[in-house]
């Protein structure tokens, strides 16, 4: 399906962590630092006034694994702005996705990137930090929220700051994302995927 | 065009403009509006109005094709004869209580904006028949004019690339002619040309033939696809996908053509997709 009105749509949740729980990970996972949270949230208003349907972020996190699985779940130290992700900026890597309730619970994996490495020093350092999902999609507005749509797609989750107010990351928002930054960001076999989830899902 | 043409008299026009008026609030969600506009369109186009009566003579104008100038101009000398047969009394009382239930019950100062794409063709058709209506008062120079031009127009060819260019006259026609609004508007960059077709299949096989072509239809195309997914199951090394492939093998083969639904359909969209999808990636591993 081609794509229609697609913007970019990001969304911040916060990533807690404990010194307790960084050292438990640094001596669990071989002086590797995972961080456990939630990544997102279904049914529910976030800061940037969006409600993203059950059905859609469960669908979404089923075609997320693949990434998953094939090592490609990459993320990048704050949000570029563009929907593609830029290899040269990537932070961390998802390991594992997953429904649980209303929140899509998963790990994050700081790598020893560049970008990773500012990361790790600002997590050792007791930074807060946020987690945000970046997807194109459109929105319908309803009553005093936007409903994301069908046509929603998850590209990645970046680690960001704490947005000191609501909406501080809405410079990317609503940017126009055409045909060819998709394919940039799903190759065939991920376009093959997803549509095998929908087969499979009836 | 004649300054005298007046567009809020005109029965083309108006129903292309309720048409629209539907057609917008439905893909709104407007259903409220859509059904009010409807409402005065089944009541004052009913079949038993000078309106009516009007509208079909306009349409034959506006629709036909001829391939010899003769027979349009036979066409013309009915058309005239039907015209100057109407109640010309009724026949402008309707369109005033028309109009009067346009302005007061919808009420939407946008209405009679709304672009017509024959605008063009449909004042020359309705001044047409005004004028032969005069009679002896008749403009005749204006009036040859204006046949010679329904006479091009006969003659013209017209292309039509929306959905109902295939229609059925046993299907209502109000009915396709929103359902094609509504989709060419709404998912005009959305589907690709096979998932067009398969709507456009499914809507004239349900009223043609009780569904039997488009049974076919999509028994062809799960046929075809299941094949592509052979041959991609033996070019492709994604474990990812050659995991899944089978599963999606046996729904595609689960899902049940003998009562062909909108349910159906909906899945069979999203085969014509896989379809796609996978041609283009078998011929870029070849």
């Amino acid at each position: 399906m081609s794509s229609g009105n697609l913007k970019l749509l990001t969304e911040w949740m916060p990533l807690a962590y404990t010194q307790k729980t960084l050292q438990e990970s640094l001596a669990i996972n071989n002086g590797k630092i995972l961080l456990r949270g939630v990544l997102q949230k279904c049914d529910t208003l976030n800061q940037n006034g969006r409600i993203y349907p059950r059905s859609i972020l469960e669908r979404e996190v089923m075609n997320y694994q693949k990434f998953i699985k094939e090592n490609r779940a990459l993320g990048e130290c704050d949000h570029p702005d563009s929907s593609v992700v830029e290899l040269k900026n990537v932070s961390h890597i998802i390991r594992d996705a997953f429904l649980e309730g209303d929140s899509v619970v998963g790990t994050v994996e700081l790598l020893n990137t560049p970008a990773g490495k500012i990361l790790q020093s600002l997590v050792e350092s007791g930074v807060t930090l946020g987690i945000s999902s970046r997807g194109v999609g459109s929105t319908i507005s309803e009553g005093n929220a936007q409903i994301v749509q069908e046509d929603f797609q998850l590209i990645c989750f970046d680690m960001v700051s704490e947005p000191s107010t609501p909406g501080a990351f809405m410079l990317t928002e609503g940017k126009n994302v055409d045909l060819n930054d998709l394919n940039k960001i799903f190759n065939r076999s991920d376009k093959i995927d997803r549509i095998f989830n929908d087969i499979l899902s009836w | 065009m004649s300054k005298s043409h007046n567009k809020k008299r005109n029965v083309g026009i108006i129903y292309e403009l309720l048409l629209r008026y539907i057609s917008n609030n439905l893909i709104n969600d407007d259903k409220k509006s859509a059904q009010s506009a409807l409402r005065i369109l089944e009541k004052r186009f009913h079949k038993s109005t000078e309106i009516y009566r009007e509208f079909r003579l306009f349409n034959a104008l506006a629709k036909s094709t001829v391939s010899d100038s003769a027979v349009a101009a036979a066409i013309l000398t009915e058309a005239k004869g039907a015209a100057r047969r109407a109640d010309k009394g009724a026949l402008n009382k309707e369109k005033s209580l028309l109009i009067r239930d346009i302005n007061h019950i919808l009420n939407d100062s946008s209405f009679y904006y709304r672009r017509v794409p024959e605008y063009k063709t449909y004042a020359t058709i309705q001044s047409l028949l005004n004028d032969w209506r005069k009679l002896d008062e008749a403009d005749l120079l204006k009036m040859v004019e204006l046949e010679g031009k329904m006479v091009e127009w006969l003659l013209s060819e017209k292309t039509d690339e929306s959905l109902d260019e295939n229609i059925d006259p046993n299907v209502d026609t109000l009915v396709v002619r929103i359902m094609t609004e509504k989709i060419n508007s709404k998912y005009k960059n959305k589907l690709n040309e096979d998932q067009r077709n398969i709507i456009k299949s499914y809507v004239f096989s349900l009223s043609s033939d009780n569904g039997k072509s488009i049974s076919q239809k999509l028994d062809n195309m799960r046929e075809d696809t299941v094949n592509q997914l052979y041959k991609f199951k033996k070019m492709t090394d994604n474990k990812y996908i050659l995991e899944k492939i089978d599963r999606v093998e046996n729904s595609i083969l689960e899902v049940s053509i003998d009562n062909v639904d909108d349910a159906v359909i909906s899945k069979f969209l999203v085969i014509s997709q896989l379809q796609n999808e996978i041609k283009e990636a078998i011929n870029e591993l070849r």
